[in-house]
């Protein structure tokens, strides 16, 4: 889908360039989104100690997605990377119930900062293959999306070993996303 | 928000923290904790709090894609840890997880399949439903301060006066060849135990068996599995069941020490950071009597390394009764009055000092009494707390009828056995397979020793080894122990060669797979279900060859 979708790239007369950040709770499934967004395939992931990041084509736009560990002590490093960053990308585990609340609150404790005044918000709700995998709605409503006020947000339930979902995601960051032009 | 029962996040439990240095090297001191469980490597840093085991970076990432029900990974170093967290790691071990696996013959499954199996399920809810029972016990006892409480100003430490005596037994068979019972600390001495304060005594040895050629008496204290402290009976007995062979007991004989630190101490003290051996919360001291700093124990300290440190070791004031923390069951109190002649029972000195009946004679007056091995007289004709010197020097001479008072503990026997009685005759009729395959797909709620239930399926016999055996009435004819595992193995010792489990076929050394159609028992639990259950009783053996 993805090589059909690099055709509109010729629709489009301008390059367009968006800077995302994607973080969430350990183990919620960044890296691995990151590749199947990059490569296409799922890769065998160790945890992410400091961060990956990616140059990501769709369409005319090329996101530029850094993926950041998500353990506990390093999720204060977050803040160094959101300087001119459009977009947050938010990864959760739906299946792990009982750290939706850890969720919400770095969710919206990395939103208060500053610097992502302007971000908009794309909220992967991943692991939807698994049993008992919350669905989308009900997370929207554990990480209080709604309070959001201003806030251009959008959840998409995803799996990202199967890759469904992660293109409606990309969809709506397109739309949505401020990008400016490619230098 | 909803949590799910079992798992390591309980609700209740304090805030998440960065786990302190010396709880990161009392989990690393868990056996088998050296080496990734996976892949050998080594000093691996990533735990799997679902399974209390330790892993390398690239195993823990599979672990991660197996799902939170199954796998939650948290790194010694860089992740926040919950008391439930750490509490897994502390039950749970590399060593004990891989002798399970072994045990199932599943250990060369890749991470993928070994962890979805069912076996690999039923060992998660087992240490869970134990974090939670010990979790529980702690808040119960209030005795975890918050984890983020400053350690409190140490008392100095006083002098080891040598009240109490620890010794290592090195166990190489399943058995200890001595009964253990649920007993309060020796009279005089303050329990720090926490739970139901109840702890492990030794009160019957078999004669030539292995505790008894390691020194252990009556009267001895069980305190201790492979350095790792067991706070009380039912830990000392559920470790006793799980841990692999050989196992390195720590007896305690008691001058009045009645320490026993626990994992559960040893989790409080590690998540309270404190480098040195933390003294008892003033509060608790005050619940125990106000008792007087620590003794250390410097042996004892280097042996064990993760040994919490003893608790105060006040001399024993007469006559004082035990005082256990909360709850304690209450001792039974039996009465016997004995006539003329010889009483049928030996008194010994016990590890108090106090007078403990170590021997009943067959037939005599004392057995006829109910009086048995571990019982201590605490009254004679009137006289409450007899010495031992004195119930030794008067009681031969008193006047008969003469009136004795025991305390007994509640006999509870680890090292169970069914001993054949030559009253019935065998009934057997024996099949292969499909007597339970009938109930194959069943699954059954089975009632464990710390009493959560838990759910088992019972797998269809495949294994050419694995028969069944209906016994319609009892005795059935042989003997049965157990043997090291997280899931203990019921191993037949002895067959009786005139009984019906002979006619069977059962032989020494096979296995006890399952009871009525219920795998993965409990030691105990096909102990009791065969020694008191109904009849008829289905079995499923597997023959050791």
């Amino acid at each position: 889908m993805g090589a059909l979708f690099s055709l509109m790239g010729l629709d489009g007369w301008t390059k367009l360039d968006a800077r995302l950040c994607m973080v969430g709770l350990d183990a919620a499934g960044k890296t691995t989104i990151l590749y199947k967004l990059k490569l296409g395939e799922v890769v065998t992931t160790i945890p992410t100690i400091g961060f990956n990041v990616e140059a990501i084509e769709y369409g005319n736009l090329t996101l530029t997605v850094w993926d950041i560990g998500g353990q506990d002590k390093i999720r204060p490093l977050w803040r160094h990377y959101y300087s001119d960053t459009q977009g947050v990308i938010f990864v959760v585990d739906s299946n792990d119930r009982d750290r939706l609340s850890q969720a919400k609150d770095e969710l919206h404790g990395l939103l208060d900062q500053f610097e992502l005044r302007d971000a908009v918000v794309l909220v992967y709700a991943n692991k939807q293959d698994l049993p008992n995998a919350a669905p989308a709605a009900q997370l929207a409503e554990a990480l209080q999306l709604s309070s959001l006020r201003g806030r251009k947000w959008y959840i998409q339930a995803c799996c990202a070993t199967t890759g469904d979902g992660l293109y409606e995601g990309l969809d709506w960051l397109k739309e949505n996303c401020p990008s400016k032009p490619a230098s | 928000m909803a949590t799910t029962k079992g798992r390591p996040r309980a609700s209740r439990s304090p805030p998440a923290q960065p786990l302190p240095p010396n709880a990161i090297e009392k989990i690393r001191c868990v056996p088998g904790n050296d080496l990734c469980l996976d892949c050998r490597a080594a000093e691996p840093d990533w735990a799997d709090v679902q399974h209390g085991s330790l892993h390398c970076i690239q195993c823990a990432g599979r672990h991660r894609g197996l799902g939170v029900k199954v796998s939650v990974t948290r790194s010694l170093t860089m992740d926040n840890w919950t008391e439930a967290n750490l509490l897994a790691m502390l039950l749970g071990g590399n060593k004990q997880l891989r002798t399970f696996f072994e045990t199932h013959t599943i250990e060369n499954s890749d991470i993928e399949v070994l962890y979805r199996t069912k076996q690999a399920s039923y060992y998660r809810e087992q240490l869970q439903a134990q974090v939670a029972k010990m979790a529980l016990q702690r808040r119960k006892s209030k005795s975890p301060p918050p984890i983020s409480m400053p350690a409190t100003p140490e008392p100095p430490p006083k002098p080891d006066d040598g009240f109490a005596r620890d010794f290592d037994v090195a166990l190489r068979t399943p058995s200890l060849g001595a009964s253990l019972t649920r007993a309060l600390p020796p009279p005089g001495v303050t329990s720090p135990i926490q739970g139901n304060g109840s702890m492990a005594l030794v009160t019957k040895v078999v004669t030539n068996g292995p505790a008894h050629s390691a020194g252990v008496r009556v009267g001895d204290y069980v305190v201790a599995l492979n350095g790792r402290p067991a706070t009380d009976y039912d830990e000392v007995v559920a470790l006793f069941a799980r841990a692999p062979r050989p196992l390195r007991l720590t007896v305690r004989r008691f001058g009045g020490d009645a320490s026993a630190a626990g994992a559960d101490e040893a989790a409080r003290d590690a998540m309270r950071g404190a480098s040195p051996p933390p003294p008892p919360l003033p509060e608790k001291s005050a619940a125990f009597g106000g008792a007087p700093p620590p003794a250390t124990e410097p042996e004892a300290a280097q042996d064990a390394p993760e040994t919490a440190p003893p608790p105060p070791a006040p001399p024993p004031p007469p006559d004082s009764p035990p005082t256990p923390k909360r709850k304690p069951p209450e001792p039974e109190v039996l009465e016997a009055s004995f006539g003329p002649g010889p009483l049928g029972l030996t008194v010994d000195r016990d590890a108090a000092g106090a007078p403990c009946v170590t021997r009943v004679a067959e037939d005599g007056q004392a057995s006829k009494a109910g009086v048995r091995v571990g019982d201590v007289v605490i009254a004679l004709n009137g006289t409450s707390a007899p010495a031992y010197e004195s119930v030794v020097r008067d009681l031969p001479a008193l006047p008969r009828p003469t009136l004795l008072k025991f305390r007994r503990p509640q006999q509870i026997v680890i090292d169970d056995a069914l001993k054949p009685s030559p009253t019935k005759p065998p009934q057997v009729t024996r099949a292969r397979g499909p007597a339970f395959n009938g109930k194959g797909s069943k699954v059954f709620a089975e009632e464990l020793d710390d009493g959560s239930t838990t759910k088992v399926g019972l797998p269809s016999p495949d294994d050419a080894n694995e028969y069944d055996v209906t016994f319609e009435s009892g005795p059935l004819g042989f003997r049965l122990e157990e043997r090291g595992g997280l899931v203990a193995v019921s191993l037949v010792t002895s067959v009786d060669a005139a009984g019906q489990a002979a006619a069977a076929g059962v032989r020494a050394g096979d296995v006890v797979l399952g009871v009525n159609g219920e795998r993965y028992l409990s030691h105990a639990h096909t102990a009791a279900t065969l020694k008191h259950g109904r009849r008829p009783v289905e079995l499923r053996l597997r023959h050791s060859d």
